[in-house]
C-alpha cells in the first residue's frame, strides 16, 4: 500500500513537474512524421539558387478549402512542412494548422508579434517577434519546448539560418548572429537605419539592407565587414538573389540588382508607386508588386521590363510563383492568377479581405491570410 | 506634448469641440446666447456614387460634383498607395458650389470660420469641401481632407490588427503638416513666407515649439515643411513610415526616434539647422520689407490697400484689416499718420463679413468706395462715401452668391468684379454703378479674378486660370477688350499671376508673382506699343502681395508678411524704375486650353436622391454617486443623418436607490431637432422622477412626463427668436410638508436673444449680449395661472484696447404663480464675495460691471513631473450689486474686488476672486476668495 501511494505520488509530481516545465502542451503529433530526417520538404524561399523550382501546377478555378480564424493579423510569412502549417500574429500567437484539414493541431504565445518572417527547419522553428517583450529564438514545436530565446529591441525583417546560426535584424539596426543550437552571441554588429530587408545567407556571406539606405556584406562566421554599399534609397523586403547579383527594393520605387561580391549597383528599374516588398525571381524573370498595384516582369539581367499588369489596389506582399502562374495578392482583397510569360490576367479569387500575408502553396493549397484575422486554403 | 489615449478617445481630438454643444440643450429654450448658423437655402440633395465615395450634391452643382468624384477617386488611388491601405467602405463626400453656401452646413455644430478651406469630420468620417471658383484649390483640398481620413484610419487600422487599445496621438502640426505635404507636392511660396518668416525675423521655430502653436495657419505650414525636411534628409518614403512604425511608441517623439535613427533632441536640431542654412543666404540677395519700403501700420492684419487723395489733397491709404478680433476697413491718413475706422465687420447683419483676405477694396476718384460684404445668404456691393463717411447705396444680384474685388470704370459710373453663380463658377462681371444693367462679361468653368479697368476704360485686366498652367494653380493675367469682347493673353507661363494694377498711363501693370520663390511684385511695361518688358520690383523672401500705384505712379502700396503678420508698406517709383531689365513679352491671342475632368464610366456607379439615414454619433455612459440623491446611472445616444440635418437625441438614466423603485426611477428623453430649414425646430417627449432638495421647498420630488416642441427663428446671425413649449404632467411632493401639487400643464416659453459678442480667450471682450425671455404655465384642466416667468439678461462690453475691456451686466429674473420657482445668487458666476447659492427667492436682480484686463500673455513652468503652460492669465476689477427676494425687496447686497482668469485650454477657465462684501453703507474687513471655472459673464 505504502509503496503503491508513493508511486502514485511520484506519478503526480512529474505530471506537475512536467507541465510547468513545458509551455503550452495544447497538440497532438498528427502521422508517423519521422523527427529525424528533413525529406519531403524545402522551404520555399527566395533565397535559395535559382536552380528552377518543383512543378506545381494549380487547379482553376479556385475555391475555398478552409478558412481558419486567428487571434490577430497574420502579417509573416506563411511556412509549410509535411502535413502542417506554421503561422505567427500580430498578437505573438502561433497556429500549428493542419494543413489539409484547416484544424488547429497546436497554438502557442510569445511576447511581441510574428511582424519577421521565421526559419522552418526540422523540428526546430527559428523566430524573432517584434516590439514589447521582442524574443528570438528556437522552438522544437513537435515537443512544444521552448530550446532557447534572447532578448532584443524589435526584431523585424525575415531571419535567417546557415552553418548553424541564426542571423536577425532589428529597428535599432542591430544585426546579431547566434549560435542556433544554444542562443549564444556569436556576433553582433550596429547597422545605419532599421534592418528592414532582414538577413540573407548566401555561401559565407550573410547580407542585410536597411532602411538608412545601406547594403552590408559580411563573414558569415567571423562578422567581418566585407562591404557596405550607401545606396540612398530606404531598402524596403527581403534580399533575393541569384547567385551573382542581390536583388533588393526601396520605398522610392526602386529595384536595384547589385553585385554580391563587392556591392556595385548593376542595374536600377524604377516603378510606379514605392516598393513594400521582395522580389521573386523564377528562371531569367523577376517578378516585383508595388503599392500602386503594379506587377511588374523583369528581365532579371537587364531589369528590362516584359510586362506590367495594374491590379488597381496596393500590393504589399510578394508574389508566389509557380511554373507557369504568378499569384499576386492585393489589399483589394483580390488573389490575381497571371500568366507569367505573357502577364494576361487568368482568374481572381475574391477573399473579400485585404490579403496582408505573402501566398504559400503547400500541398496543392495556395494559402494566405487577410485583415479580417482570417488564414485562407484554395484550391 | 503627445501622450496615449485610448482608441474612443482619438476620435475626439480630431472633432471640432462644438460638436459638445449640440447635445445639450438649455432646459427652457435651446442655447441661452450665441451667434446662428442660418439654414437660407433650400438644398435638393443627390448622391453620386462612385467606387470609393459617395458624393452629395444638389443639381445646381453638378459638374462641379462630377470633377470632385474624379479628384477624390485620384486622390485616393494616390494615397492607398502612400498609406499602403483601403478603406472597405464608402466615403461620403460633400460638395457646396460657394463658400456662402458651405458655412451653412449642419455636418458639425457651431460656425465655420470664415477662411475654413474645408473639414474632416470623424464620426461618420464626413469630407466637407466648398468651390470656390478654382479647380486646382478644389483638388488640393479635397486630396489634404482625404489624408486626414486616410490618417485616421491607418493608426487604427496599426492599433487594431495588433489588438491594441491605446495608441499615441500624433500633435496637431504633424497631422495638418502631413495633409499639406500629401496634397501639395511642389514647393508652396507660402512655406518660405511662413517659415522664412520665423526664421528671418529672429523667432526660430523649434519642433518643442510647434507644440504649443495653436491650430492656425501657420502650423500647416511649418508641419509641410517638416515633411519635407524628412523626406530630403532621410530619405523619401521615411514620412509614410512613421504611419508603419506608429504602434511601437509611446509618444510622437518616440515613433520618430525609432523611425529616423536619431533622438528627437538630434532630429530637432537638425531641422533647426536645415532651415537656417535655407533661410539665412536670402537676405544677401533679398530683403526684408522693414529695411526697405516705409512701413504704415505697426498693428493687427493689414491687407488690401488702396491710395486716395481727398478733396483736401490729403493722401490716404484706405485698406482692411483686422486689429481688435473682427474685420474692418480703415483709413490712414499719410501726413498725420492717424487712422480712422470707417467700417466695422462682423458686427451687423450688413457686415457679417467683409472676405478680408478675398476681396479687395475699390475707390474712385471723387471719394466713393466700393467694397463687398456678406449679408444673409449672399454679398452684396457697398458704396461708402469717404468724405460724409457714409453708406450712399448698396444692392445685390439675386445670381449671384459670391462677389469679390470691385473695380471702378474711370469715370465712375460702371463697376466691375468677380462674381460666383449657384452652379460655383467664377466669372467677370460689370454693372451700373448703382447695380443696374449688370453683364456677364465671361461665362466659363475657369476662375476669374481681380478685375481691374484700364485707365482708358476700354479694356480690363483680370487674373484666370484658364491657361495651360491654371489647372495647376497658375493663373495668368488677361485682357478683356469691351469693346469687342475679345480675351488676349497679357502674361501666363507656370509662375502664376495675381492682382494686377494698372498705372495711371495704362502703359504698365503691376502684380504678384511667385516666379523667383516667393511672392513678389513684378512689373510689365510698354503694353500700348504691344512689346512688353517683364522685370521685378521686390524681392522680400516673406513675400509681397496686393500692390497698388499711389500717389499718380510715383510708388506702390503693397501688403507684406513680417513678423507673423501682415502690414502695408509704401515703396519708391525709384524700385520700378530700378528693377532688373527683364525679357521682351508680347500681347498673344487667347485659346482655351484645359476642362476640368469628368468622372469616368467604370468609376461611376449611379445617383441617387438622398435618403435620410440615421447612424450613432455618440454613446456614452456615466455611472456617478451623490451624497445626497445617491447612485445615478445613465446613458446618452445621438444620431444624426448624414448631412447632420435631422437630429435624434436619447438620454436615459435611472435614479433608485433600490431594485424596487428601479422601474419607477427610470428617466428618458427622446427629442428630434431639424435643421434642414432656416426655421430649426424640434419635437421630443420625456419622463423625470428625481428626488431634489433646495433650501426653500427641503426635500421633495419632483415627476413630470410630457411632450417639448422647440422652435427657432433666426433673423440672421445675429438675433433669433425661439419658442419652446411644453405639455406634461407635473407632480411635485414635498417630503417634509407631506405636500403635493400636481397638474397638466401647459408651458410656453418665448425668447429673444441677440449675440454680437467678440470673444477672446477668457470671455467676451467686445459687443453685446441680450437674452429677454416670458414664460406662462396654465393647468389645462382648471385653466389656473400655474407659474410665470421673465427674465432679462443684457451684457455690453465696451472694448478699450486689444485685450481689455468694460463689461456690464444686467440681469432680472421673476417668477410668480400658484408654484413659483425660485433662483439662487451667489457665488463665482454671479454675486462674488458671497457663498454659492447665498440668496434665493422668486425675483432676483443683478448688476455687475468689470474692467478686463491682460496680466500675463503665457507662463511655462517645467517641473520633474512635466511640463504645465498657462495662456491668457487676464486680471479683473470688479463690482456686483444683487438681491434676490420674494415678496418684499429688501436692501442690495454688494461686493467688489480683483479677480484672476487662466484658460487651461479647451473649454476650462480657471477663476479666482478676492472680494470684499458691502451692503452700500459699510465694508467688510475680511476679504473672501472663490475659486472656480467658467467663462467670464
Amino acid at each position: 500500500m505504502r509503496g503503491l501511494r508513493f508511486f502514485i505520488y511520484f506519478l503526480l509530481s512529474a505530471v506537475i513537474l512536467f507541465a510547468g516545465c513545458s509551455k503550452t502542451i495544447k497538440y497532438r503529433v498528427q502521422g508517423e512524421a519521422d523527427l529525424t530526417s528533413d525529406e519531403g520538404w524545402r522551404y520555399l524561399r527566395y533565397d535559395e539558387n535559382n536552380t528552377g523550382f518543383v512543378d506545381r501546377h494549380v487547379r482553376i478555378p479556385l475555391e475555398k478549402e478552409w478558412e481558419y480564424k486567428t487571434s490577430a493579423e497574420v502579417n509573416a510569412q506563411i511556412l509549410g512542412h509535411r502535413d502542417f502549417i506554421l503561422a505567427g500574429d500580430l498578437s505573438g500567437k502561433l497556429y500549428m494548422i493542419g494543413a489539409q484539414s484547416g484544424k488547429k493541431l497546436g497554438k502557442m504565445k510569445f511576447k511581441g508579434g510574428f511582424a519577421a518572417a521565421p526559419y522552418l527547419g526540422d523540428p526546430i522553428l527559428y523566430f524573432a517577434t517584434d516590439i514589447k517583450g521582442s524574443k528570438t529564438g528556437a522552438l522544437n514545436y513537435r515537443r512544444g519546448k521552448l530550446m532557447w530565446e534572447a532578448p532584443g529591441r524589435d526584431f523585424i525583417g525575415q531571419v535567417s539560418l546557415g552553418w548553424g546560426i541564426l542571423y536577425t535584424g532589428e529597428i535599432d539596426g542591430r544585426l546579431t548572429a547566434w549560435r542556433a543550437v544554444d542562443g549564444a552571441e556569436v556576433w553582433k554588429k550596429d547597422l545605419e537605419g532599421a534592418v528592414a530587408s532582414g538577413c540573407f545567407l548566401q555561401d559565407t556571406i550573410i547580407y542585410a539592407a536597411t532602411e538608412g539606405g545601406f547594403l552590408y556584406a559580411f563573414d558569415y562566421r567571423t562578422g567581418k565587414e566585407l562591404f557596405r554599399g550607401d545606396y540612398g534609397a530606404t531598402f524596403q523586403g527581403h534580399i533575393t538573389s541569384d547567385g551573382r547579383s542581390l536583388y533588393l527594393c526601396s520605398y522610392d520605387s526602386t529595384v536595384f540588382k547589385i553585385d554580391s561580391q563587392n556591392g556595385e549597383v548593376q542595374r536600377k528599374f524604377i516603378a510606379e508607386g514605392s516598393i513594400r516588398c521582395g522580389v521573386a525571381l523564377a528562371g531569367d524573370t523577376l517578378y516585383v508588386c508595388s503599392t500602386s498595384g503594379n506587377l511588374y516582369a523583369l528581365d532579371r539581367n537587364t531589369l528590362r521590363q516584359y510586362f506590367r499588369l495594374d491590379t488597381g489596389s496596393p500590393v504589399m506582399v510578394p508574389p508566389l510563383i509557380t511554373s507557369d502562374k504568378v499569384f499576386v495578392a492585393s489589399l483589394n482583397g483580390i488573389l490575381y492568377v497571371i500568366d507569367r510569360f505573357s502577364g494576361e490576367n487568368i482568374y481572381e479569387y475574391d477573399a473579400e479581405s485585404p490579403i496582408v500575408s505573402a501566398p504559400l502553396l503547400f500541398n496543392g493549397l495556395v494559402i494566405f491570410s487577410c485583415e479580417n484575422r482570417r488564414v485562407y486554403a484554395i484550391r | 506634448m503627445s501622450f496615449r489615449i485610448s482608441l474612443s478617445i482619438l476620435k475626439y481630438l480630431f472633432l471640432s469641440v462644438f460638436i459638445i454643444l449640440i447635445y445639450s440643450p438649455g432646459a427652457s429654450g435651446q442655447y441661452y446666447f450665441g451667434q446662428n448658423k442660418v439654414q437660407y437655402t433650400d438644398f435638393d440633395w443627390q448622391v453620386l456614387s462612385s467606387e470609393h465615395f459617395d458624393v452629395y450634391f444638389y443639381p445646381e452643382e453638378r459638374n462641379v460634383a462630377e470633377t470632385g468624384a474624379r479628384y477624390a477617386e485620384d486622390a485616393y488611388k494616390q494615397l492607398s498607395a502612400d498609406f499602403a491601405m483601403v478603406i472597405d467602405k464608402k466615403i461620403p463626400l460633400i460638395i457646396y458650389s460657394s463658400p456662402a453656401y458651405f458655412t451653412q452646413t449642419n455636418v458639425i455644430p457651431g460656425l465655420l470660420p470664415e477662411n475654413v478651406g474645408g473639414f474632416t469630420e470623424f464620426y461618420k468620417e464626413r469630407v466637407v469641401v466648398p468651390f470656390n471658383g478654382s479647380y486646382n484649390n478644389f483638388r488640393r483640398v479635397i486630396k489634404h481632407e482625404l489624408v486626414h481620413v486616410f490618417t485616421f484610419n491607418k493608426l487604427f487600422y496599426n492599433a487594431h490588427k495588433r489588438k491594441k487599445l491605446r495608441i499615441a496621438s500624433p500633435p496637431l502640426w504633424f497631422t495638418e503638416g502631413i495633409a499639406e505635404f500629401l496634397s501639395e507636392k511642389r514647393d508652396a511660396p507660402e512655406i518660405d513666407m511662413i517659415v522664412g518668416d520665423y526664421y528671418l525675423n529672429g523667432r526660430p521655430i523649434s519642433l518643442y515649439d510647434m507644440y504649443y502653436m495653436g491650430g492656425a495657419y501657420p502650423i500647416y505650414k511649418l508641419g509641410q515643411a517638416f515633411c519635407q525636411f524628412v523626406d530630403s534628409t532621410y530619405g523619401s518614403g521615411k514620412v509614410m513610415l512613421l504611419f508603419e512604425n506608429w504602434h511601437k511608441g509611446e509618444d510622437f517623439e518616440e515613433i520618430l526616434t525609432l523611425t529616423l535613427g536619431e533622438s528627437f533632441d538630434e532630429i530637432n536640431k537638425k531641422w533647426m539647422y536645415s532651415q537656417k542654412k535655407k533661410y539665412y543666404p536670402m537676405l544677401s540677395e533679398g530683403d526684408l520689407p522693414d529695411f526697405v519700403a516705409d512701413k504704415l501700420t505697426r498693428k493687427g492684419f493689414n491687407v488690401k490697400p488702396q491710395f486716395y487723395r481727398d478733396a483736401d489733397s490729403v493722401n490716404w491709404i484706405i485698406f482692411k484689416a483686422n486689429r481688435m478680433g473682427y474685420s474692418g476697413i480703415y483709413g490712414l491718413r499719410l501726413d498725420n499718420r492717424r487712422l480712422v475706422s470707417f467700417v466695422k465687420g462682423e458686427r451687423s447683419a450688413n457686415y457679417e463679413s467683409l472676405h478680408l483676405l478675398e476681396s479687395s477694396l475699390a475707390v474712385s476718384d471723387n471719394g466713393l468706395m466700393a467694397f463687398i460684404s456678406k449679408k444673409n445668404e449672399s454679398d452684396q456691393v457697398n458704396i461708402y462715401n469717404l468724405e460724409t463717411r457714409r453708406i450712399v447705396d448698396r444692392f445685390e444680384f439675386d445670381d449671384l452668391v459670391r462677389i469679390s474685388s470691385p473695380d471702378w470704370s474711370p469715370d465712375g459710373k460702371k463697376l466691375v468684379f468677380s462674381g460666383i453663380t449657384k452652379r460655383g463658377h467664377s466669372d467677370i462681371y460689370i454693372c451700373e454703378h448703382t447695380g443696374e444693367d449688370l453683364q456677364r462679361l465671361t461665362d466659363d468653368v475657369y476662375r476669374d479674378s481681380s478685375p481691374k479697368f484700364s485707365p482708358d476704360g476700354t479694356r480690363i485686366v483680370f487674373s484666370s486660370d484658364r491657361g495651360i498652367w491654371g489647372h495647376d494653380g497658375r493663373p495668368g493675367l488677361y485682357l478683356f477688350d469691351l469693346k469687342h469682347g475679345s480675351i488676349r493673353t497679357l502674361i501666363d507661363n507656370d509662375n502664376g499671376y495675381y492682382s494686377p494694377d494698372w498705372s495711371s498711363g495704362g502703359d504698365s501693370v503691376i502684380f504678384t508673382s511667385a516666379a523667383g520663390g516667393a511672392t513678389n511684385i513684378y512689373i510689365l511695361s510698354g503694353i500700348k506699343n504691344g512689346h512688353m518688358k517683364f522685370a521685378r520690383i521686390t524681392d522680400l523672401p516673406t513675400g509681397a502681395f496686393d500692390p497698388a500705384f499711389a500717389f499718380g505712379d510715383s510708388s506702390i502700396v503693397f501688403s507684406s508678411f513680417s513678423s507673423g503678420t501682415f502690414d502695408l508698406y509704401n515703396l519708391g517709383a525709384s524700385a520700378a524704375e530700378d528693377s532688373t531689365a527683364g525679357d521682351s513679352l508680347e500681347i498673344e491671342p487667347y485659346f482655351s486650353s484645359w476642362e476640368p475632368p469628368k468622372l469616368n464610366g467604370e468609376l461611376k456607379k449611379g445617383v441617387l436622391s438622398y435618403k435620410t439615414k440615421y447612424s450613432l454619433d455618440i454613446a456614452q455612459s456615466v455611472v456617478a454617486y451623490d451624497a445626497l440623491v445617491g447612485p445615478v446611472g445613465g446613458l446618452q445616444l445621438a444620431f444624426t443623418d448624414m448631412l447632420g440635418n435631422h437630429q435624434y437625441y436619447c438620454v436615459v438614466s435611472n435614479s433608485a436607490n433600490s431594485s424596487r423603485d428601479f422601474a419607477k426611477r427610470f428617466n428618458i428623453a427622446v427629442t428630434y431637432f431639424n435643421r434642414e430649414k432656416r426655421i430649426n425646430w424640434g419635437i421630443g417627449g420625456y419622463r423625470f422622477k428625481y428626488d431634489l432638495y433646495n433650501e426653500f421647498d427641503g426635500d421633495y420630488t419632483e415627476q413630470q412626463f410630457g411632450v417639448v416642441g422647440l422652435m427657432s427663428y433666426p433673423f440672421g446671425r445675429f438675433r433669433r427668436m425661439e419658442l419652446t413649449t411644453y405639455l406634461r404632467q407635473y407632480e411635485k411632493e414635498y417630503i417634509l410638508f407631506d405636500e403635493r401639487i400636481k397638474g397638466l400643464l401647459f408651458t410656453p416659453y418665448l425668447s429673444y436673444i441677440k449675440d454680437t459678442s467678440i470673444w477672446e480667450q477668457t470671455g467676451p471682450i467686445e459687443g453685446m449680449r441680450l437674452n429677454l425671455t416670458v414664460g406662462v404655465s396654465y393647468n389645462v384642466k382648471t385653466g389656473e395661472q400655474f407659474s410665470r416667468l421673465f427674465l432679462g439678461d443684457i451684457r455690453k462690453y465696451f472694448r478699450i484696447s486689444n485685450y481689455s475691456c468694460f463689461a456690464t451686466r444686467l440681469f432680472y429674473i421673476t417668477s410668480g404663480g400658484k408654484d413659483p420657482q425660485r433662483y439662487f445668487l451667489g457665488g463665482s458666476w454671479s454675486l462674488r464675495g458671497y457663498g454659492f447659492r447665498s440668496f434665493y427667492g422668486r425675483n432676483i436682480f443683478l448688476s455687475s460691471s468689470e474692467i478686463r484686463f491682460p496680466l500675463i500673455d503665457a507662463i511655462f513652468i517645467g517641473l520633474p513631473v512635466g511640463n504645465f503652460d498657462f495662456r491668457a492669465i487676464r486680471g479683473a476689477l470688479f463690482f456686483d450689486a444683487g438681491d434676490a427676494w420674494d415678496d418684499d425687496f429688501d436692501r442690495l447686497k454688494g461686493s467688489f474686488g480683483l479677480g484672476a482668469r487662466v484658460n487651461l485650454g479647451a473649454f476650462v477657465v480657471l477663476r479666482f476672486d478676492f472680494a470684499h462684501r458691502t451692503d452700500f453703507k459699510t465694508v467688510s474687513k475680511k476679504t473672501y476668495f472663490d475659486f472656480f471655472f467658467g467663462w467670464n459673464f
